[in-house]
């Protein structure tokens, strides 16, 4: 776990994309807040695998958004019951009933149902939100951090530099 | 993420959000996608397949173990679990599945459960078995570890009230202690005396009131010497001065009628009150016999019991084997009938522990989440096998639209010519539910068994019984009403008395029953099953043993109960008699003032002779 966290620092340092890690922890919440056996994660997996995103990242946001769901479980379950049980989408869900690949997923529980609206809810704006997160860190914390006398000595010793470039190559 | 290796140009601009010794220019410049990431995809997901592969068996062995035991209330255990994918099978190995009542024995065990799925249904959810087949199935086997559970739901069938079990005791003629009885009975008799001592006293006082406000002898006194007066005064008078004394006289005489009407009908009023306090006093030797016979049937013997012996002996093993039915009914009831609406409606099924609810909607081709079309079982017995088909086992009859059938069918058994065992559960209408339930057995034959009261010294050495069952439970508002019949013949019976008990009655009955070679018994149980406890039950068993046992406890019963009583109304009569007798002094009060009445009276009558001291007769 603490590699994964330091990982994830590397990358929120490094210069990997601040959308490409937004990314990431947005479909980790997404896999966190869905019971942990949904086989709508491995669709998540899936584009886990294939989008050009921070693995790291991915980890960490599903086990910290797994945690958070935990505590929201009952919120996810009265949102979901009054989902599925909402007349005007009765038609709807009865298709979906009736259709294998719903049924697989769990749609009609209320749970999967709950967690589901949310992490799609949630997911366009805590991806704004993480982004602008990220570039602010590197704008005052990681900035401020660099113009520090004693990091721009040790940046700019020798040993260091040789250590980059071993590091590097 | 920046691929190694590539090196990006560096065009000599200083990147402000760069960290200084972070390896320089390592932008992001590939697309979004990393089709390179299927095949991790790919790689990860058979990893995950071969993983579950492997813990499948172990998890569908844990499944049936931890589902089982919480569902019987007793400790399932499952030796071993193999789930095929083609084809889709399931297949089960030593199953033990603990009887909650005996903790160390096993309600059944089966050696091998081989059930074919269906595939397509279980993708969305449900589990149709095409055919299951149970080999080896053994009932009530004996375990080498407890199977008792902390918590079981053992307490699902209610222990039997003691009124319930009493009519199946046999008495023991024993005499209780009278003292104690009469000390803690409730007797009717002390009551009536307490009654009436309190009513009697009240009247005593409410009557003084009323005489009280009667005319008195004063009074009465009065009026006679004014007729005395009147008389004078009209000798030898005057026509003017009789018209004058006529009317005087007939007011006084009016006055005089309304005083001793009145007197006159208190006295009737009082003798009454009398005559109503002498006949309770009179009836309470009628209350000393209703104690007495109350006392006796509840101490000694009910005096009806005498005629209903069949279902003294025999009515404990009926009963009990009802009991153990209703449970395993109450138990079973789950894979028969499930609570919700029909297929057609939305419907919000429930779970606990936070893992949601499940919401049905209508389906287009409705199937039950649950449904095994054939069982076939083969149950071992120490006679033989006895081979048996289940259709349409499921929770979801309403769904379906077809009741659950069973029958068991032998004709190879050791010791049984035939034996038939079919029903029909039919809980498709849950508010019209019916289960019906036939069993026929010819020839069935035993040896050294106990058919009777566990408490009768008396063993069948051997017996040929044939017995014709049906039974029923039907649905009601407020439960299922139960309804029984049998017919048993037992035929070629040895039996065989043990050693005596002391109880007279139990030797008795032994003796008369071990002379006779068949017998037929017939009966019926009604009750209500409410909640999983049978109520109300009514068991009546009858039979042609009836009049042989009734001869046979008939004459010691008398003589035992007549005892009893005798001895009961001396006690009855030591503790009450004085009461008793008192209540005829308390009486004599309210006599006192009836003759007060009565006197008042006799001043009050007109004189017809010179002696009489009545009122005078006047001539006009």
């Amino acid at each position: 776990m603490l590699r994964l966290c330091f990982r994830l620092i590397m990358a929120v340092n490094s210069e990997t994309s601040s959308e490409r890690i937004s990314l990431a922890l947005c479909l980790g919440l997404v896999a966190g807040f869905l019971p942990f056996l949904s086989p709508i994660n491995l669709v998540v997996l899936l584009l886990v695998f294939i989008l050009r995103i921070n693995i790291s990242a991915f980890i960490v946001g599903a086990i910290i958004f797994s945690a958070v769901a935990y505590l929201f479980d009952p919120i996810f379950h009265i949102m979901g019951k009054a989902l599925l049980t909402l007349g005007s989408l009765e038609g709807l869900w009865t298709y979906f009933y009736n259709t294998t690949i719903f049924r697989l997923i769990n749609f009609n529980n209320t749970i999967v149902m709950g967690s589901l609206f949310a992490s799609i809810v949630l997911f366009i704006p805590a991806f704004f939100i993480f982004n602008k997160l990220i570039r602010r860190y590197r704008e005052s914390v990681l900035a401020c951090f660099t113009k520090l006398t004693v990091v721009r000595a040790i940046t700019s010793s020798n040993l260091y530099r040789a250590y980059s470039a071993f590091k590097g190559a | 993420m920046t691929d190694k290796g590539k090196k990006l140009k560096d065009n000599g601009k200083k990147d402000p959000l760069r960290f200084e010794g972070v390896k320089p220019v390592k932008r992001d410049q590939k697309g979004w996608l990393r089709l390179r990431g299927i095949i991790a995809f790919v790689v990860v997901s058979v990893f995950i397949a071969v993983i579950w592969l492997f813990l499948v068996d172990y998890a569908v062995k844990k499944a049936v173990e931890i589902v089982g035991t919480e569902v019987v209330g007793a400790r399932v255990e499952l030796a071993s679990a193999d789930l095929t994918l083609s084809p889709l099978g399931i297949t089960l190995e030593g199953l033990q599945v603990t009887n909650p009542e005996e903790p160390m024995t096993n309600a059944f065990e089966a050696s091998v459960i081989t059930a074919s799925l269906e595939f397509g249904p279980l993708l969305r959810r449900k589990i149709i078995v095409d055919n299951l087949k149970i080999d080896g199935l053994r009932l009530a086997t004996a375990r080498k570890k407890s199977g008792a559970i902390k918590g079981g739901k053992r307490a699902l069938v209610k222990a039997r009230p003691v009124e319930f079990k009493k009519q199946f005791e046999m008495p023991s003629f024993e005499k209780p202690d009278l003292k104690a009885i009469l000390a803690s009975e409730k007797l009717e008799t002390r009551d009536i005396i307490e009654s009436l001592k309190n009513d009697i006293e009240r009247a005593k006082g409410d009557w003084a009131g009323q005489i009280k406000g009667l005319p008195g002898k004063e009074k009465i006194e009065d009026y006679k010497k004014r007729f005395k007066a009147l008389e004078k005064s009209t000798k030898d008078s005057g026509i003017l001065e009789m018209l004058v004394g006529g009317t005087e006289f007939l007011t006084l005489q009016k006055d005089l009628k309304k005083d001793l009407k009145a007197i006159k009908k208190a006295n009737k009023g009082l003798k009454q009150t009398l005559k109503d306090y002498e006949n309770r006093i009179n009836g309470i030797n009628k209350a000393v016999d209703r104690d007495i016979r109350r006392i006796t049937d509840k101490y000694l013997m009910p005096s009806n019991m005498i005629k209903n012996m069949t279902l003294m002996i025999f009515g404990e093993r009926v009963a009990a084997l009802t009991e153990r039915g209703t449970y395993w009914y109450k138990r079973l009831e789950p894979f028969m009938e499930r609570g919700g609406k029909g297929s057609g409606e939305v419907e919000v099924v429930e779970k606990l522990r936070g893992i949601g609810a499940w919401i049905r909607f209508k389906e287009h081709e409705p199937l039950p989440d649950l449904l095994i079309r054939k069982a076939q079982l083969e149950v071992e017995t120490e006679r033989g096998q006895i081979i048996g088909i289940i259709k349409d086992i499921t929770p979801d009859q309403k769904i379906l639209g077809r009741p659950m059938t069973f029958k068991f069918a032998t004709d190879t058994l050791k010791g049984v010519k035939g034996l038939t065992f079919s029903g029909t559960l039919d809980h498709i209408n849950q508010e019209k539910a019916l289960d019906e339930l036939v069993l026929k057995v010819e020839g069935f034959g035993i040896k050294d068994a106990n058919i009777a009261s566990s408490t009768l010294p008396l063993t069948v050495k051997s017996a040929l019984i044939d017995l014709d069952l049906v039974a029923g439970l039907k649905a009601e508002a407020d439960g299922r009403s139960l309804g029984s019949k049998f017919n048993m013949a037992f035929s070629k019976v040895r039996l065989i008395k043990g050693e005596p008990t002391g109880n007279k009655m139990q030797d008795k009955v032994a003796d008369a029953l071990t002379g006779i070679d068949s017998f037929k018994l017939r009966g019926s149980m009604t009750g209500k099953l409410i909640g999983g406890t049978l109520s109300e039950e009514n068991i009546k068993i009858s039979g042609d043993l009836d009049k042989i046992m009734e001869r046979a406890v008939a004459s010691i019963f008398t003589k035992e109960a007549l005892g009893f009583k005798r001895e009961l109304r001396s006690g009855l009569m030591k503790e009450l008699g004085a009461d008793i007798d008192g209540l005829g002094g308390e009486l004599v009060g309210l006599e006192g003032l009836s003759k007060e009445l009565t006197n008042r009276l006799d001043l009050g009558k007109i004189k017809n002779d010179k002696g009489s001291e009545g009122f005078p007769k006047i001539k006009f």
